[in-house]
């Protein structure tokens, strides 16, 4: 058994963030029949990190949304983050779970922080290819982008083409 | 001359004001009414246009409503929505045989985010109009919503940003370059309602906290791509609708009564406006 090499890594392993993209959404059309794929537009921040914005759309009807977000430095793959778009809209009740406050937290919290600072676990942040699969997996069976794709075919009943859209 | 397209945009504070959104689309005659962070639900809001207003009212198609609720009464706009942004939604808008989309945005608010972190989030934004432009392959944008921004803020006006000038004439031009890079002009409008030398209150919100040094502020807005302006009339904060003010007594919005904003109509016409 080894105890020296690092856990999760694999040499055989190399993909990147974009290429483990291409894959999912090589796998939407497949699993869609074409009706459903992914656009990856990819972009740069103010602080110079790459990002990917990853759209779902409907073919028949090219209308688009927005599903969540990837981060990473510009020349290099690993870490990256995974920004999933926010529920916050949406009342408690159709949330899927929700953090509820406890009796006297708005006393007590203050007086938490004055002591002693915490740290922030970000479990959206991969170092490696099969943390990243893993992750993005998870990020699309969140409730708020299942809503979203399903609410983008359902919708789209009633929607003509897209051949009036252009200019 | 009637305009061939009139909307309402208001932002109604997560209140109940069915009877004032009533008052105001009948008042105004408007085709299009589009309410922002409106608890009430669509279907019931839409009941009541149709019994009080007209009954030629309807939903267009929509992805989400979370943060917008649309009401049209003239199916030739269209008025579908084709994209669901992270705080945009994006609808084609049909005015005459032109195709424009009516980009709705709802800005960070100024209460609970900083400066940094309104810019970062009006950056976004520009990634979603960008996403749009090419998706879609029109750049024919009508951003209209509640921008938690002034028109004067660098963000507005950065080439960078959202390009958008102060007159038609500076928007005439077309596009600028800075950095290499050519830049697509936009105008703003909402410039020429600021202050008290105008027709109608100073802006649409007022705040004298230490989140709104200005007092009023002008955060809902509407700014056209440049090829837009021939087709723009005009835009108008409104204070009173059909026997409901909108106004307290010193001429603010009424929060406790009516919004925290006032609304807003906008005019397109066939094109060509002089």
């Amino acid at each position: 058994m080894s105890r020296f090499w690092p856990e999760g890594l694999s040499v055989n392993d190399v993909q990147s963030p974009d290429e483990i993209l291409e894959n999912a959404r090589e796998e939407w059309e497949t699993s869609s029949n074409a009706v459903l794929t992914l656009v990856l537009q990819k972009s740069e921040s103010e602080d110079g990190n790459a990002i990917v914005i990853i759209h779902a759309k409907h073919a028949p009807s090219n209308r688009t949304a927005t599903l969540f977000s990837i981060i990473h430095r510009l020349n290099e793959s690993y870490p990256v983050t995974i920004q999933p778009r926010l529920e916050d809209n949406l009342p408690n009740i159709l949330k899927k779970s929700y953090s509820q406050r406890g009796v006297g937290d708005e006393v007590m919290m203050p007086i938490a922080m004055l002591r002693k600072g915490k740290t922030v676990t970000n479990k959206w942040v991969s170092d490696t290819p099969s943390e990243f699969r893993e992750k993005l997996a998870e990020v699309f069976n969140l409730s708020v982008v299942k809503a979203t794709v399903f609410n983008l075919v359902s919708g789209s009943q009633t929607v003509s083409g897209d051949n009036d859209i252009k200019e | 001359m009637p305009p061939l397209s009139r909307i309402v945009f208001w932002n109604v504070n997560r209140k109940d004001l069915t009877g004032a959104v009533c008052a105001l689309a009948k008042s105004t005659v408007a085709d299009v009414i589009i309410l922002n962070e409106s608890t009430v639900s669509s279907s019931a809001i839409l009941r009541a246009l149709q019994r009080n207003v007209s009954a030629d009212f309807y939903l267009p198609a929509f992805i989400s409503e979370k943060r917008f609720h649309c009401f049209c009464r003239n199916p030739t706009l269209d008025l579908s929505e084709i994209d669901s942004g992270f705080r945009t939604s994006t609808r084609k808008y049909k005015l005459g045989n032109q195709m424009f989309l009516l980009v709705l945005l709802h800005g960070l608010d100024m209460r609970n985010y900083d400066d940094e972190a309104r810019r970062s989030f009006m950056q976004d934004v520009i990634r979603d109009l960008n996403f749009v432009r090419e998706d879609k392959q029109n750049n024919k944008l009508i951003l209209l919503g509640d921008f938690n921004m002034n028109p004067y803020d660098r963000v507005m006006n950065s080439a960078e940003g959202l390009n958008a000038m102060m007159t038609r004439s500076c928007a005439a031009k077309e596009t600028r370059q800075h950095l290499g890079k050519k830049y697509d002009f936009y105008y703003n409008p909402m410039w020429s309602l600021l202050g008290d030398n105008t027709k109608g209150p100073a802006g649409t919100a007022y705040d004298t906290s230490n989140q709104g040094p200005y007092g009023w502020s002008m955060l809902d807005q509407v700014v056209l791509h440049h090829s837009i302006i021939p087709f723009f009339n005009k835009v108008e904060i409104l204070t009173e609708a059909g026997g409901y003010s909108f106004m307290d007594k010193n001429g603010r919005p009424d929060a406790k009564n009516a919004s925290d904003h006032f609304p807003i109509v906008v005019d397109f016409c066939g094109g060509h406006h002089e």
